[in-house]
């Protein structure tokens, strides 16, 4: 362990010192050989195998039972469009926000309901752990580049959501062009989530009114460049109230006009610069969203049946959700902004 | 009373990217005193590229104007990094904050 601390192998954490032989229990599990070359860095000479990944695993304290689920996540962080670089060292200081949704998330036993982000279980706490150290190791060239978050958020230890499988709406990975009935994983790099507590409302409507409210507000990330994107985490409270009145389409759409700030308004405080900006959109005399497209905002059921709270999740400027299923084959990505 | 120690060897698998072997061509001095700043469009960014800016100036060292970047975080065009590489100066990334 000390020699885990001494080497810059950690995440701050204690973690399973990466033995051989666990490494290689990991290896076999991923399906990998350990000097298989996921990924070359062509401008500061270095490469990332099999080996690190695995290693990565083990630190982070995973069972090889979580491998398929810890493959997918590798590919697409690793993978040029996801910009794990940019993640790392971005002064937005965003982690990478595991999303799981289909009969994985019962295989894995992974919490969906009260503390759903945060859970002290196993499987969502090494997997989102895991996500977070590719993250801190490889996003930074193995300690060659700084991470300069200038306040970062407690995700960037382990952040992991998984969708109720009794959820209202159609799964979460539908919304990518997959079956209800298939396993996905997906991977955002996110701001902290922020909660959007209504206990009076008794309409689906008014709390998708506050649900807006809290997407544009006027520190939001996104107004200026409108990259990234939002997932709406809705609880179930909340859910059976909105679900009742909105099929998803219509709440993407009703949350896509609403969600919006005067424009004159974001330009005068500073969060938009003054000027007329034409490759931004910026146009002084209409509202403006913190979204170029409805297709950026996404949703999720998850979190305890018990309390009217759901959560805003926003996306990193620079950064497209990534899912992919784990039977193998195809990465879809969500919709990109201006950015 | 006696003090038992057991020592075993167990390999740690480094989870750290492996350097690429081979040699790595770098040019120490610049072909002219010149030095061209790139840097994204940021105010923070700007305003502490022109201050070093002012201060080479002042040292008698030629600065071309700033190159701002389209967005902070996506690599340039192709087109774009040939003009940098045929700057024959010093070319000196900024802080992109």
């Amino acid at each position: 362990m000390r020699i885990c601390f001494e080497r810059g192998y950690t995440d701050g954490l204690p973690v399973v010192p990466p033995y051989s032989e666990l490494v290689d229990e990991m290896l076999a599990a991923l399906g990998w050989s350990a000097s298989d070359v996921l990924a070359v860095d062509e401008e500061l000479r270095l490469e990332i195998r099999a080996e690190q990944l695995a290693s990565i695993a083990v630190m982070a304290g995973c069972e090889p039972a979580y491998a398929r689920v810890l493959r997918a996540i590798g590919e697409m962080l690793l993978a040029p469009t996801f910009n794990l670089r940019g993640v790392a060292t971005t002064t937005g200081g965003v982690a990478v926000l595991v999303i799981l949704a289909g009969p994985v998330v019962g295989e894995l036993e992974l919490a969906t309901g009260s503390n759903a982000l945060g859970a002290p279980v196993r499987s969502g706490a090494t997997i989102g752990r895991f996500a977070q150290m590719v993250r801190h190791i490889c996003g930074r060239a193995g300690g060659l580049l700084d991470e300069f978050g200038t306040i970062g958020h407690p995700g960037r230890l382990s952040y992991c959501v998984a969708e109720r499988q009794d959820t209202m709406w159609p799964g979460f990975q539908t919304q990518f062009g997959f079956d209800a009935g298939e396993s996905c994983v997906g991977v955002m790099a996110a701001e902290g989530p922020n909660s959007v507590n209504n206990h009076y409302a008794e309409t689906g409507e008014h709390i998708l009114e506050t649900i807006a409210h809290g997407l544009a507000h006027w520190g939001t990330t996104n107004f200026y460049y409108q990259g990234g994107g939002y997932l709406v985490l809705i609880a179930p409270e909340h859910m059976r109230l909105v679900a009742a009145e909105f099929s998803r389409e219509a709440a993407r759409q009703f949350l896509f006009e609403r969600a919006v700030a005067l424009t004159r308004d974001l330009a005068r405080i500073g969060r938009i610069p003054r000027g007329i900006d034409k490759a931004r959109n910026v146009d002084l005399d209409a509202p403006r969203s913190p979204v170029a497209h409805q297709d950026q905002i996404t949703f999720i059921e998850s979190g305890g049946s018990a309390g009217k709270f759901s959560a805003i999740i926003p996306g990193w400027v620079a950064n497209v959700t990534h899912v992919k299923g784990l039977a193998g084959g195809r990465v879809a990505l969500s919709r990109k902004g201006v950015f | 009373m006696s003090m038992e120690h057991s020592a075993s060897c167990r390999l740690l698998v480094s989870p750290l990217p492996v350097p690429i072997p081979g040699p790595l061509p770098v040019s120490v001095r610049a072909a002219e005193r010149s030095v061209l700043l790139i840097d994204s469009r940021k105010p923070n960014s700007l305003r502490i590229l022109e201050h070093a800016a002012e201060l080479l100036r002042r040292e008698g060292v030629e600065v071309a104007p700033i190159a701002k970047k389209k967005n902070p975080v996506n690599s340039e065009e192709e087109a774009r990094h040939a003009e940098f590489a045929r700057h024959r100066g010093l070319v000196l990334l900024g802080v992109f904050d």
